[in-house]
């Protein structure tokens, strides 16, 4: 290494230090030392070594974050593989790297498609140079494809600045990629072109980089068409075609051709100025085209097309190259120079066998399509020749006035500003060569709108390739894909032929007249977006409804070829993912129409449909268009009710798959619950609905509740089929832990109406089967809120203490209906319920009925537990309760409780239809602790005698309660009665009812008389006319028993004696007269028996012996009578205060349901026990 | 965006370039000055002999001398001698643009003759590394009134241009809010050198 070397190597590492080194510098001082040291790199060391070693250290400033700096890096790398190529190996990446630039800086993208534009000529050039590439180049190589792919895709770009630089590279690229003629003018000698690449180069394919360069061409052609066209940008597309056009002149007839088409088509966005801009780069550029000697061709044209831009005679004059000169390019071989339309057409004939011979030689695809393509554009030509020719021909005065004529109609009221600025004079009006142009221009338009003769013949070219390709590819041959343009132009053929063009007359500019049809009278390439226009409205759903339709109608060939779920998904998400719509509905009524048509099959696709609303509902899958939270809702609830509904209608909610909905929706609205209680309510297959909804409420916690309330709400209906179901369903519910609070919460409710004043409304209804709501309760209304909750009760014990509170505050008509009701769940629950006793403990005030009722009912056939029988007396001790209630523990009782309680059943008018029933508990039950009735026969009677009645009402019950008993000959047998009448007698005083009791076994077993007599005896031996009572009985016994009793009243005292014969005769009967006989018949020795005074007092007229008797007896009479009339005084005092008593008694008797059910029943105490009177269930 | 690099250019270099140059300059924008026709033409004593310079070679001192000693009161009066002194304290001598090397972001041409040879020249040259250039032109008539009147739109054309975030993308939109706010005819196209 040289000295001067190394310090110019030192040199630029200080520039480099001292640019990295300035951090808070302007940009610009760190620039300048970077310029310093690149000059010093790139020409200031001839051996290239300071570029080896400083590279590294250059590209760091890649990612400097300054813009400019970075621009400056991109024109580094130029410079360094301008002096050396062997750098792209390495900076091939760099510049990738740099074009994806991570700011997105619009300049350093712009430098980097500059620099690639600058570089490739280079590049290729170097490359085709390599006789032994290595791999490296060859990867060099396919980075820049790579990069050349990117920077061709920024022909899309947003920005202006890009574009225009894409289309500066596009220019490089296709300049580089076409073999130069020698008619090629204005590039330097040594610039790149396709010639130059050797046609074995290893990995550079000379006929893609050919191919290419015509694609190239082909967009930028297709950019002078593009009706959103900047006019910057179309400035520069004209440049680069023209700078094409003059460097490699085959493409001359394309680019004058397009520029033709532009001159009538200028973009519509431009605006007046930009128009003038554009015409006027059009007219210098053409300009300089008619000096290039390739041109002469196209003289005519070109100089017609100038006449237009304004050219004036001698600009086009003073371009035209001398006579000389064109003479002697006249005499070259191939176009002459007056070359016209027949020659052309002439030419392509040749053009269609040489690609044929294309086609033949190389079976590459982009070839074909590219020869294709190419042959596409001289067929367009030489429909426009053909068209002209024919137009030409056509264009006579008389046309010519006609056609002016017919225009004046459209001519627009105002001059369009494109006409205004664009309008030049017609200079050579009427000339062979005008005529020739006005017949040229309108063959583009009306080419361009495919109608005129040359099209005809296109189309019929066109056809005939197509078909020939279809014959071959049908005999196997593998042919590539038809270019889209041919398809294209068939398809245009079959839609209507658009409205010809209105004739424009002779020499008026043939884009300024209508501006809403100048776009689409352009003549273009084929592009969708030209030939198609905005549908209307009502077309464009249409389409969009037959697309669907199709869609859906595609379902076989969806499931042959696998695609079954994509298929569903797409037809739910069209349905569903729109903004709610004509459309859409129209949409969901398909797909409805769809499901149903074969529901069987399509349940998937039903389940898909719902779940995709939901997932919308719940936000997991986006809408097309924003939706308020409550809309996504109803969407998702209608389309579930919809399709359960349109079930239900056809009658197919007997399907499976009306219960798949139901149950594999992820929630179940208000709507589709009524849908499934109409399923549950079908009289055939209800069941179905039930059995749904039970699993339902099984699976579905969250929506538990409102289920339930569904199947509970059936119990209150009359349908007993529902009531039923819903009752096994719910009983089977209420196993269950963690339902029975729900349950038992409804059931509680439900029952809590009957306090209501009126039945809730809930339960009136066709449905319910009361279809008249009633404004008061009866016995169907309270029945049906009692249903479900007495049935459910021997499930769950606990209820009846709820059912006790509801009793306690309810009506009488509800307490009465619970009566009745009531027995069969109680008796379920039977007798050792803990919580029946715990109601016995707690009952609520004004439901002692109830536990009395239920007490009863459970102790009709079973004696009572000790714990019920303890329960119920300190209910009865401490509520006062009616005794009645008492009568089931009767048997549960001590003798003195019952002894209490006895004269309370006997006395007491209301309860005269209970006495039988205590009395045949008392003898027949059996005492729970000793197993024993509690009271013997001869007990009871003499408790009943024991009793002393206060009132005459009192008396006349005592004597029916012991009527009853008198009636019972089986218990009551002579020689009980005679225990009875014998216990009687012992005691002290006797009972006043003792001689009727007496007289009473008399009557029943009259043999008894001999007893009897024996009874009368003890009679007197107790002196028995003290008690006048006892005395009557005895009076009317005697007489009964007559003659046996002579003996008897032998025994009597004189006194009593005669006042017995008064009383007797008072009757009616004489006994003395019988007596007298009965003495005097009797044996000597027993008359002597008889004591002399009575023998006098029988002897003797009573009535003549009254006076002395009267005088003793009125004196004790007196005195007994005015005992009595007190007596009789209190007697009835007591009877008014129990009369008042009764009375209330009475009331309260009514309100108790006993007492209302024995005004029901009225009928007869039968003797038969166990009989309750209260009507069975 | 940095400062742009501007040229004006007018067919001498005389006036309507000159008023700009200093306009412009003395507000800062990097700016230069050319003429585009074949000679630096003045108006003489009568229409049909105007006095001719070439360009680069003949200062503005040189013409303000060669006037003075012609006829300084004619060209006293009609300004010239004016014009010229100012143009002599501005630059040395008119320059042709067709000469120029210089690169320039922007190329504003007063005068639509202008404008077509300076883009005949453009469009002309050896392409050297496609950078691009736009080039404006804006119709002013050559006399002093104008030329400062026109000076004013230059100004506030650059002064746009200059605001510009990203030149290439937005000129079409800048020129015409310029245009329909000065209602002048405008030019533009896009070179490349």
């Amino acid at each position: 290494m040289t000295e001067a070397q190394e310090s110019v190597g030192d040199l630029v590492a200080s520039e480099i230090q001292e640019a990295q080194a300035i951090n808070n510098g302007t940009c610009d001082q760190r620039l300048d030392h970077l310029r310093r040291a690149q000059e010093l790199i790139i020409h200031h060391d001839p051996s290239g070594s300071l570029l080896d070693n400083f590279l590294d250290e250059m590209l760091e400033f890649m990612i400097d974050s300054d813009a400019k700096i970075r621009c400056f890096v991109v024109g580094f790398i130029l410079e360094a593989c301008k002096k050396e190529m062997e750098l792209i190996k390495k900076m091939g990446s760099n510049l990738l790297f740099m074009l994806s630039d991570q700011s997105q800086n619009v300049s350093v993208t712009k430098k980097v498609i500059n620099v690639a534009t600058l570089l490739y000529p280079l590049l290729l050039s170097w490359m085709s140079k390599q006789k032994n590439p290595d791999q490296e180049t060859e990867l060099a190589w396919e980075n820049f494809a790579v990069l050349k792919g990117r920077v061709l895709h920024q022909i899309e770009s947003e920005n202006e600045g890009i574009r225009t630089q894409t289309f500066k590279f596009l220019e490089s690229c296709i300049l580089a990629q076409t073999p130069k003629t020698a008619q090629s003018e204005g590039s330097k000698a040594d610039s790149m072109s396709l010639d130059q690449v050797p046609r074995d180069h290893r990995f550079i394919s000379y006929r893609k980089l050919d191919l290419e360069a015509k694609q190239y061409i082909d967009s930028l052609l297709q950019q002078l068409s593009a009706a959103h066209i900047s006019s910057l940008n179309l400035l520069t597309v004209i440049s680069c075609l023209t700078n094409i056009a003059r460097q490699r002149p085959e493409y001359m007839e394309k680019v004058l051709l397009a520029f033709e088409t532009l001159h009538v088509n200028l973009p519509p966005t431009l605006g007046t100025s930009q128009v003038k801009s554009v015409r006027k780069e059009l007219k210098m550029h053409l300009l300089r085209l008619l000096k290039h000697e390739a041109s002469s061709p196209f003289h005519p044209q070109i100089t017609t097309l100038l006449t237009d831009l304004g050219a004036s005679q001698q600009e086009v004059l003073r371009a035209l190259p001398s006579d000389s000169e064109l003479k002697r390019r006249m005499r070259r071989p191939g176009e002459s120079a007056d070359a016209g339309a027949p020659q052309r057409k002439r030419a392509k004939p040749e053009e269609a066998s040489t690609s044929q011979v294309v086609v033949e030689a190389d079976d590459d695809q982009e070839d074909d399509d590219a020869s294709a393509a190419d042959s596409e554009t001289k067929r367009t030509q030489s429909a426009i020749d053909i068209t002209g020719q024919y137009l030409y021909d056509k264009l006579t005065a008389k046309n010519v006035a006609d056609l002016v004529l017919v225009s004046m109609t459209m001519l627009p009221d105002e001059m369009p500003p494109n006409f205004q600025s664009s309008y030049t004079p017609i200079a050579a009006a009427g000339t062979e060569a005008q005529i020739r142009h006005l017949s040229r221009m309108m063959a583009t338009q009306f080419t361009a709108q495919g109608v005129g003769p040359g099209v005809e013949q296109g189309k019929r070219e066109a056809r005939e390739k197509y078909l020939e390709r279809q014959s071959a590819k049908m005999e196997g041959a593998v042919m590539p894909p038809t270019p889209a343009h041919i398809s294209a132009s068939s398809g245009e053929s079959s839609m209507a032929p658009p409205p010809p063009p209105p004739a424009k007359p002779p020499g008026q500019p043939l884009y300024g007249v209508q501006g809403q049809q100048k776009a689409s009278k352009r003549l273009i390439q084929f592009g969708l977006a030209h030939i198609t226009r905005p549908m209307q409205p009502e077309e464009r759903s249409r389409m969009i409804q037959f697309a669907f339709e199709h869609i859906i109608n595609s379902e076989k060939r969806a499931l042959q070829g696998g695609g079954a779920t994509a298929h569903q998904k797409l037809m739910v998400r069209l349905a569903c993912r729109f903004a709610p719509g004509p459309l859409t509905s129209s949409f969901e009524d398909l797909l409805l129409t769809f499901i149903m048509a074969d529901q069987k099959s399509r349940s998937d696709l039903a389940i898909l449909w719902v779940y995709e609303t939901y997932a919308q509902f719940q936000g997991f899958t986006q809408l097309a268009t924003a939706a308020e939270e409550q809309d996504r809702y109803d969407r998702y609830g209608r389309c579930l009710c919809r399709l359960l509904e349109t079930l239900f209608e056809r009658g197919e909610h007997k399907e499976t798959l009306f219960h798949k909905i139901l149950l594999e929706a992820p929630h179940i609205t208000p709507d589709a619950l009524l849908c499934l209680k109409r399923a549950c309510l079908d009289k055939v297959y209800g069941a179905f609905g039930m059995t749904t909804l039970r699993e339902m409420i099984l699976t579905r916690p969250r929506q538990r509740s409102e289920l339930l309330c569904v199947l509970l709400d059936f119990s209150y209906y009359e349908r007993p089929d529902l009531k039923t179901q819903s009752l096994e369903t719910a009983k089977e519910l209420f196993q269950l832990d963690w339902i029975r609070p729900d349950v038992k919460e409804f059931v509680g409710t439900l029952l809590e109406n009957v306090l209501r004043p009126q039945p809730p409304p809930v339960l009136f209804g066709e449905e319910q089967g009361r279809p008249v709501r009633m404004m008061v309760w009866d016995e169907h209304t309270i029945r049906a809120c009692l249903y479900l909750y007495l049935n459910l009760l021997p499930l769950d014990h606990s209820l009846i203490q709820k059912l006790a509170e509801v009793y306690a505050l309810a009506n009488t008509e509800v307490k009465k209906v619970i009566f009745r009701v009531l027995e069969a769940p109680v008796k379920a629950m039977g007798m050792h319920s803990e919580a029946l006793l715990l109601l016995l403990d707690n009952c609520p005030k004004g439901a002692e009925t109830l536990a009395a009722r239920i007490v009863h009912l459970l102790t009709e056939r079973n004696a009572p537990t000790k714990e019920l029988v303890i329960r119920l007396k300190n209910l009865h001790n401490s509520r006062g309760t009616d005794v009645r209630s008492l009568i089931p523990v009767l048997t549960g009782l001590d003798k003195a409780e019952i002894l209490k309680a006895l004269p309370k059943f006997v006395l007491s008018a209301g309860m005269q239809r209970s006495v039988q029933g205590v009395f045949n508990r008392l003898l027949t039950g059996k005492n729970i602790e000793t197993g024993a009735p509690p009271m013997s026969a001869q007990e009871l009677m003499v408790e009943l005698h024991k009793i002393e009645p206060k009132t005459n009402d009192e008396m006349k019950y005592l004597i029916s309660a012991m009527g009853l008993l008198f009636s019972q000959s089986n218990t009551y047998t002579k020689d009980v009665l005679a225990g009875v009448i014998q216990t009687l007698l012992d005691l002290d005083p006797m009972p006043t009812l003792m001689m009727r009791t007496i007289l009473q076994a008399l009557t029943l077993y009259p043999v008894l008389n001999g007893f009897i007599m024996n009874v009368l005896h003890r009679l007197i031996g107790k002196q028995v006319w003290t008690q006048p009572k006892l005395w009557e009985g005895f009076v009317k016994c005697c007489q009964k028993t007559i003659p046996q009793c002579f003996q008897v009243l032998l025994h009597l005292p004189p006194v009593q004696l005669r006042a017995l014969f008064l009383a007797s005769l008072a009757q009616g009967e004489d006994i003395r007269r019988p007596l007298i006989e009965h003495v005097r018949s009797l044996p000597g020795h027993q008359q002597a028996h008889v004591p002399a005074e009575i023998l006098r007092t029988i002897m003797e007229d009573p009535t003549t012996a009254a006076t002395k008797v009267e005088a003793e007896v009125d004196e004790t009479a007196l005195e007994e009578e005015a005992e009595r009339q007190m007596v009789e005084d209190e007697d009835e005092e007591e009877e008014a205060r129990e009369q008042l008593l009764l009375e209330e008694d009475d009331n309260d008797d009514a309100e108790t349901p006993q007492a209302a059910d024995e005004v029901e029943q009225r009928r007869p105490v039968s003797s038969e026990s166990g009989d309750s009177p209260v009507e069975d269930i | 965006m940095g400062r742009l690099k501007l040229a004006v250019s007018c067919s001498s270099n005389m006036n309507r370039s000159m008023e700009a140059h200093s306009f412009l300059a003395k507000k800062g924008f990097n700016v230069q000055s050319f003429g585009s026709g074949n000679q630096v033409k003045l108006p003489g004593p009568s229409p049909d002999r105007p006095n001719v310079y070439e360009f680069n070679s003949a200062t503005y001192n040189d013409i303000y001398n060669d006037l003075v000693m012609k006829d300084k009161t004619l060209y006293t009066q009609n300004g010239l001698l004016h014009m010229l002194d100012r143009n002599r304290r501005i630059k040395e001598s008119p320059q042709k643009f067709q000469t120029c090397e210089d690169r320039f972001d922007v190329i504003i041409c007063l005068e639509e003759r202008v404008y077509d040879q300076i883009l005949e020249d453009l469009q002309t040259r050896e392409s050297v590394d496609g950078q691009s250039v736009h080039v404006i032109n804006m119709d002013i008539q050559d006399n002093h009134e104008e030329a400062t009147i026109g000076a004013l739109f230059v100004c506030d054309l650059c002064t746009r241009l200059e605001a510009c975030e990203d030149l290439d993308n937005e000129i079409d939109e800048v020129l015409t809010d310029f245009e329909s706010k000065c209602n002048r005819n405008i030019l533009h196209t896009i070179c490349f050198y």
